[in-house]
């Protein structure tokens, strides 16, 4: 709020720039101010090799400059976050007790930091943008403070164009961004977190828990997740909407995608769209052949799912959603080499509907593994969830609401929107939908989770 | 009249309509919370005397207060003799149906015609402070044929169980009936208000529940921490050769004295209450990663209290195996609910049932044995 309020009094746009980057370094040091330093070492460097790149007259000079942006950054990342990840598989590969580990802590929003470094400096050298002549337009770039810890992954050319613009602080993006930064709060501490406490307590002991609980259990992650990260890629949104930036849209109504190609059209959009520009497309896309394709969907979901964790799981994770993208790949090839598809109309709902539900079954067996403690416990999971063991009969009623409630969004969604998201701004010069909005906050403040939970995507 | 003017007060009869509407949300979850404090009786505090309590954070329960203010259907009438419930939380039993709770089924089985137990379940009440107003509580309601008490933790101080000794005085002015006329203007509108609002009470809690705390901030917790846990490598290693040589010693003098004192406390509820008291400890569970359970006994203590209880003619009752044999039979689990996790927190109405059988079948060994 001070941050606005000081934005809004200040004369000039680098007053504002400089505001909001000193908001954001706090923000950061908020969490941890020992890593403050290593925000700024990765804007530094991002700074000086995309000046060099643009300096040199040789493209292979600039070339080995952003080689050499990419590498260090890269280098960091996976110091901090995948160091021990790796001695410890190179330990249990070649069956060492211990070859010790460092007590290395990681720093928050490093995932997505280092992503938007990285995309900045290859639009660099790609010539998509030109390289930031002040370090304090990259500084704010990187370290923006509502999508600094857990995205969306912002380009650097959509919003560095906006850096140039005095974007307008009115009356209407302050309502507005409000209210969206509201909408996602409630996903996050409304929905999320209460469901937390159901998804911990039965993800920590699954073995006791009837088959049935286990599925709702994983239902309820489902949501927990989709509301977690949406809910707080909202709130970023809705934040930077106050001061006049928009930042791009990151989920899109996921679990009403019918095949996997759409879900990672609807699901984390700045990460998935990011992986195709940055590592699938210089790979060689669906450029290089059917097969080569597939090698390249396979090693770009392997990659994802390391980007989440260091750990075999998510890899894991990312390798079903990999097969999964190039099953329907190869489903596609085939249904157009055999002029397979549906005529009937109301056929085609039908299978539309068998798809979604599809669909969402994959996700969810997904998440098993993505949220498991072990490779066992996602195992247990299913297991007992597929021969419908006995055990505990715990079914979290939250589950049921919040589904619900998801659901009927979904349909609203579905119908009103052409089966895409979008946000419930009230018209408040009407009377009606101030007490709806009045009424919302009231609930939100009844009903939020008090105990103590983080952001999932904290972690990442 | 002007814009904002009008603008303002659609925004105040907004806020207005949208109050009313989640305080009625708020009868439903959370509703009825005034309390009234005082001194020389059982419990420090009693609720609004006729009043209803709804509470659905934890399991579901509507259980109505009655004149004394404590949590009992009044519907029947109360026997001429009848048996008192002490206990903390888990006995008052907010968490589930009035009933469901474990006063309400000993009612049934005893006598379905007529109150036979009467609750004086109390929110926080362990054992050091039942046993503090126990003298107070009977002469309260001084026609007590028996005593049954409810704990779920065995481990207090030597200090706690020496301080019980120390009895609260009853002083009549001070039952629920006398403090409802003679309470003064303040504290019945808070009551009327909290009663009529309960809209406060609810937001109140979660508030009260939320953690604000700035030591997780700029990264400074992380460091002290980290320093504390240096400074304990360094020092438990010296730390744990002076506990080696002195553990044996100071152990056991520590044991006795609990002993000592849990003996005397206990002795002194025999003293003044000749009739059967009965003391059913319920300890906590814990589902195992196998899928089994295990029975958190706090085995410290566990032997003094039987000791104890043995000693003083007062019956000793454990529903760990009971929670066992209902977790074997269909994995019931006595504890959580379908709004919190399982198994903890408080008594569900598998676990109020368990103990209420637990209850009754000491309650019919005990007939028995006066009958012969």
């Amino acid at each position: 709020m001070t941050s606005y309020v000081l934005c809004r009094l200040v004369k000039t746009r680098e007053q504002k720039h400089f505001v909001l980057l000193i908001t954001s370094y706090i923000f950061y040091a908020y969490w941890d101010a020992r890593f403050l330093l290593l925000l700024i070492l990765q804007t530094y460097i991002s700074y000086l090799l995309a000046k060099q790149i643009e300096r040199t007259d040789s493209r292979q000079k600039a070339k080995r400059w952003m080689l050499l942006g990419v590498s260090i950054s890269l280098a960091i990342l996976g110091f901090f976050k995948y160091f021990n990840f790796f001695v410890q598989s190179f330990a249990d590969l070649f069956g060492i007790t211990s070859l010790g580990a460092l007590n290395i802590i990681l720093p928050v929003g490093i995932s997505f930091y280092t992503f938007q470094a990285l995309s900045y400096l290859i639009d660099v050298y790609r010539g998509k943008l030109k390289a930031c002549d002040r370090f304090l337009k990259i500084s704010l770039y990187i370290s923006f403070f509502p999508q600094l810890v857990a995205g969306p992954i912002v380009r650097a050319s959509d919003f560095l164009p906006q850096l140039e613009e005095d974007r307008p602080m009115n009356r209407e993006n302050l309502v507005e961004g409000l209210q969206i930064f509201l909408f996602g709060l409630i996903k996050k501490i409304v929905i999320a977190d209460q469901l937390a406490v159901c998804v911990d307590a039965v993800f920590a002991t699954p073995g006791s828990y009837s088959g049935l609980s286990l599925a709702l259990a994983v239902v309820a992650y489902s949501i927990q997740i989709y509301c977690d990260f949406s809910g707080y890629s909202d709130m970023a949104i809705g934040i930077a909407k106050t001061f006049g930036y928009e930042l791009c849209k990151n989920f899109d109504m996921p679990y009403l995608s019918k095949n996997p190609t759409e879900f990672w059209q609807r699901w984390h959009i700045s990460l998935s769209t990011w992986l195709r520009d940055y590592l699938y497309i210089p790979l060689g896309g669906n450029r290089k052949g059917k097969l080569r394709t597939k090698i390249n969907l396979m090693l770009t979901m392997l990659l994802g799912g390391l980007w989440h964790g260091a750990n075999w799981q998510m890899v894991f994770w990312g390798a079903l959603h990999g097969g999964a993208l190039v099953a329907h790949k190869t489903a596609l090839e085939v249904s157009r080499k055999h002029d397979i598809h549906v005529e009937n109309r109301v056929l085609k709902r039908i299978v539309t509907a068998l798809s979604v539900i599809g669909m969402y079954l994959f996700t969810c067996v997904c998440w098993v593994f993505f949220r498991a403690q072990s490779f066992t416990d996602a195992i247990t999971i299913l297991t007992r969830i597929f021969t419908g063991a006995a055990g505990v009969r715990y079914y979290f009623i939250y589950t049921f609401i919040f589904a619900g409630i998801i659901g009927i969004a979904s349909a609203i969604g579905a119908l009103k929107n052409k089966g895409h998201g979008y946000y419930p701004i009230l018209n408040l010069s009407k009377f009606w939908p101030k007490v709806v909005l009045i009424l919302v906050i009231l609930l939100t403040l009844m009903f939020f989770y008090a105990g103590d939970t983080a952001f999932i995507y904290f972690q990442f | 009249m002007k814009k904002p003017i009008k603008t303002l007060l659609s925004w105040c009869l907004a806020a207005v309509i949208s109050l009313l509407i989640a305080n009625l949300i708020s009868f439903f979850y959370r509703s009825g919370a005034g309390s009234i404090p005082r001194e020389n009786a059982f419990s420090t505090s009693i609720r609004t005397p006729n009043s209803r309590m709804v509470r659905g954070s934890e399991g579901y329960g509507i259980n109505h207060v009655d004149e004394n203010g404590y949590l009992n259907d009044d519907t029947l009438p109360l026997k001429d003799n009848y048996i008192l419930m002490m206990g903390s939380s888990h006995a008052e039993g907010l968490q589930v149906m009035q009933k469901d709770n474990m006063v309400s089924l000993l009612n049934n089985w005893i006598d379905p015609s007529a109150r036979t137990v009467y609750n004086l379940g109390t929110a926080g009440y362990t054992l050091p402070l039942i046993i503090q107003g126990f003298q107070a509580g009977l002469q309260e309601f001084p026609h007590a044929s028996a005593v049954m008490i409810e704990i779920s933790q065995l481990d207090f101080s030597t200090e706690e169980l020496t301080e019980a000794m120390d009895q609260t005085q009853y002083d009549p002015a001070c039952s629920g009936q006398t403090l409802m006329q003679s309470l003064d203007s303040g504290w019945r509108a808070r009551n009327q208000i909290l009663e009529f609002v309960p809209l406060i009470s609810l937001l109140r809690q979660q508030f009260d529940s939320m953690n604000l705390s700035m030591k997780d901030a700029f990264g400074i917790n992380d460091f002290i921490e980290a320093q504390h846990a240096r400074a304990l490598s360094v020092s438990g290693a010296q730390a744990a050769t002076k506990s080696e040589e002195n553990a044996p010693l100071n152990d056991a003098t520590d044991a006795d004295a609990y002993a000592n004192a849990l003996n005397q406390a206990l002795a002194l509820m025999r003293a003044e209450f000749s009739g059967p008291i009965i003391l059913l400890y319920h300890a906590g569970v814990s589902a195992l990663p196998d899928g089994t359970i295990r029975i958190d006994r706090d085995m410290r203590y566990y032997d003094d209290y039987l000791a104890s209880c043995e000693q003083n003619g007062i019956v000793f009752v454990d529903t760990g195996d009971a929670f066992l044999r209902a977790y074997e039979a269909d994995y019931s689990l006595p504890y959580g609910f379908s709004n919190t996790t399982m198994p903890s927190g408080h008594l569900n109405r598998i676990g109020h049932r368990i103990v209420a059988e637990e209850f009754y079948k000491a309650w019919l060994k005990i007939q028995e044995e006066e009958k012969n």
